[in-house]
């Protein structure tokens, strides 16, 4: 706990707002939208972040993991994080712009594209630019008296400043790429060592490598990640005449469907199959109802039956990877990379543990891991500084929150800390690292601010005026 | 969509019960009905209808509802629901001809009114149901969260079908 004397005595210049929104990615964006929404105005909320626009992390990422501009998202329509009602979507509102029908049945749009779009459209509605504040945040404290005092430092000359709240609201992505221990090894030892790349990492001089001569490369990890590398390194193949060999390992292959016929996931060929990251009703049907019920420890186990690592069925990728174990230039196999080092002439050498086989020795130009970003959460400072100060973990190893998104055990008098987005995985609502859980987080959010009296919770009138004003692109 | 049962439930009865409603008061006397039929009547085969169309789908519901539980996403896609009319007309048609209120000819009165009925509430659950309860869709189509909020649910629908009833009661 913190008090202002503190600070002052420590020459860190303090100034005040209402709600503070950390990170500045799109969990912020969506709870900053929702709480202009209910009528909070841009004065009273500010927003600490690395970031100019809140979808940077996202694009950045996205673009190293191979999502072109031009790929459908993993989410539906509705999941609209620009719009908090989802109506329009996306098609309509084209529609409605260019006075056409075909919008509706266009099938090939430009969802990332449109989704950078409209958040920016959204940012500049409720007046982002002027609540953000180009920082890095470095902890948040309770007060004594009530509310939370967000040490900052500025991003150019790293000075400390501080800003005392009511209400702040944490949500800082993941951490970084996931290293396995075998890669960071390898890059300790060499460098930057290019022939290991992560997924989530810039890593097109390996296609552009592969293009100009014959290699071979590994791909681990079997998400919807490892799909659209796959994609590209297949795409590569076709049409820019690479002759790259593919080695696909699986830590758990799935040969085909998993489960009784009543929770039965779709699977095949290694991978297992749904849509989004969880099934559906995860996000606010019937198994969301189920997981309010439940214990920590039971939501985590049913989160890794309908969550882990899955990829989208998609005809295309299928109908790619059939062609390309029939030409035999892709092969899968199950087990696990290991021995993993340099030859002389700067080849990727290592030990393939195949299941029951003899460990076989093979040889790579690259190896690319597909598995993940790291979610240690408490890798973020900022994160082990609350767990520190007493913030609870769930049974994943995450923050814990009410199912309003609350850090319980964090409340300072009257103020309240809220995180959502992949510290807080483990909860109540599953696919909270989604569009579609941000917005949701961003309401139940916003409803337990209004039960503070902070906003008012759109109810029908309020919500009707504000999604016309939305509609004519006025400011809330 | 992806509806828990209370939400499929309540979601029909409001719909019905407010939109639907005033979507059959305002086109049962302009629906084509033979020439003999007095207006009436036809506002006694719609209401009828409309009335039918709610009490059998709370059955409907339950059907649909076990279905879904053989959907790994657990979830009911929106086409479901516009071709779910295919097996819903059947029972309502039986059950209006058998309250005897469908005079020779109203097949056309019908039909008309129970698809135009059906699409409209369809496109309402599509997305403009959002724009005045923000909620809906994420609580699995169940208007309430706490027990003020059910109060509007309650209210809405029971207003809406008294006066369905009454309206049907006055014209008999
Ligand atoms: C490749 C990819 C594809 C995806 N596709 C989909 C999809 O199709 N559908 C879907 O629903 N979701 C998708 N997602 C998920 C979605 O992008 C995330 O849920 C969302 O971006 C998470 O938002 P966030 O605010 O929690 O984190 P971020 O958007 O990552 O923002 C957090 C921000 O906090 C900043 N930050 C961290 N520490 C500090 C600090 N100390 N001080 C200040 N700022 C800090 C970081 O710079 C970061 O920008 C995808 C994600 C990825 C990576």
């Amino acid at each position: 706990m913190w008090d202002d004397a503190l600070l002052a005595a420590a020459g860190i210049p303090i100034t005040d707002a209402h709600v503070i929104s950390i990170g500045g990615g799109l969990g912020s964006f969506a709870v900053v939208d929702f709480l202009r929404i209910a009528g909070v105005e841009a004065s009273q909320i500010r927003v600490l972040s690395r970031l100019a626009a809140p979808y940077d992390t996202f694009a950045a990422l996205a673009r190293a993991s191979q999502l072109r501009p031009e790929d459908r998202l993993r989410s539906d329509s509705s999941s609209t994080i620009d719009n908090v009602w989802g109506w329009p979507g996306y098609a309509l509102c084209e529609a409605w712009t260019e006075r056409s029908l075909s919008p509706l049945w266009r099938v090939v749009t430009e969802p990332i594209l449109t989704v950078v779009a409209g958040v920016q459209r959204e940012a500049t509605r409720i007046g982002w630019g002027d609540m953000l504040v180009g920082c890095r945040a470095e902890v948040v404290r309770r007060r004594a008296g009530g509310g939370y005092l967000v040490l900052a430092s500025r991003l150019d000359d790293t000075a400390l400043f501080a800003v005392r709240c009511q209400h702040a609201y944490v949500a800082l992505g993941y951490p970084g790429p996931r290293l396995l221990p075998d890669t960071a090894a390898l890059r300790e030892q060499y460098g930057a060592c290019p022939q290991v790349a992560n997924a989530f990492e810039p890593h097109e001089h390996v296609y552009r490598q592969l293009v100009r001569s014959p290699g071979r490369v590994v791909v681990r990890g079997a998400g919807i990640t490892a799909s659209r590398i796959l994609e590209r390194l297949i795409h590569d193949r076709d049409t820019l005449g690479a002759r790259t060999e593919v080695l696909h390992v699986f830590r758990h292959y799935v040969p085909g469907p998993v489960g009784p016929p009543w929770f039965r996931r779709a699977g095949g060929d290694g991978f297992a199959y749904q849509p989004f990251n969880f099934p559906r009703a995860a996000g606010g049907g019937q198994l969301r109802r189920r997981m309010l019920a439940m214990t920590s420890e039971e939501r985590a186990l049913l989160i890794a039956t309908i969550g882990g690592t899955t990829t989208a069925r998609r005809r295309r990728w299928q109908r790619q990877l059939s062609r390309a174990r029939r030409e035999q230039w892709y092969r899968a196999v199950v087990g696990r990379v290991g021995e993993l080092d340099l030859d002389g002439s700067g080849r990727l050498r290592f030990v393939l543990f195949n299941g029951g086989a003899a460990p076989r020795p093979e040889a790579a130009d690259f190896l690319i891991d597909a598995t993940g970003l790291d979610d240690t959460i408490t890798r973020h400072p900022l994160i082990a500084d609350l767990v520190d100060c007493g913030a609870g973990l769930n049974a994943l190893g995450r923050l814990d929150v009410e199912p309003s998104f609350e850090l319980r055990t964090m409340r300072s008098g009257a103020g309240r800390l809220y995180a959502s987005g992949a510290a807080t995985l483990g909860g109540a609502l599953a696919p909270v690292d989604s569009f579609w859980g941000l917005m949701h987080a961003a309401m139940e959010i916003t409803d337990d601010l209004a039960d503070q009296g902070t906003c008012e919770f759109p109810g029908v009138m309020r919500s009707l005026t504000q999604w016309w004003r939305w509609m004519r692109n006025r400011p809330p | 969509m992806t509806m828990t049962l209370g939400g499929r439930l309540q979601t029909r009865l409001v719909l019905l019960s407010s939109i639907g409603l005033l979507w059959t008061i305002a086109i049962s006397a302009v629906l084509p009905r033979p020439w003999d039929v007095p207006v009436h009547a036809a506002f006694r085969i719609t209401l009828a209808s409309s009335v039918v169309m709610t009490i059998l789908g709370f059955f409907w519901e339950l059907v649909y509802h076990a279905l879904q539980q053989l959907r790994w996403d657990k979830d009911w896609p929106p086409l479901f629901g516009l071709l779910t009319a295919i097996v819903e007309v059947v029972p309502v048609w039986w059950s209006v001809r058998a309250l005897n209120v469908l005079p020779n000819g109203c097949a056309l009165l019908f039909a008309i009114h129970f698809t135009t009925t059906w699409i409209l509430i369809w496109l309402i659950t599509l997305g403009p149901i959002s724009i005045v309860q923000p909620r809906w869709r994420f609580e699995g189509g169940e208007f309430s969260r706490r027990p003020g909020d059910a109060l509007v649910t309650f209210v809405v629908s029971n207003t809406g079908m008294v006066i369905a009833l009454v309206l049907l009661w006055a014209i008999w």
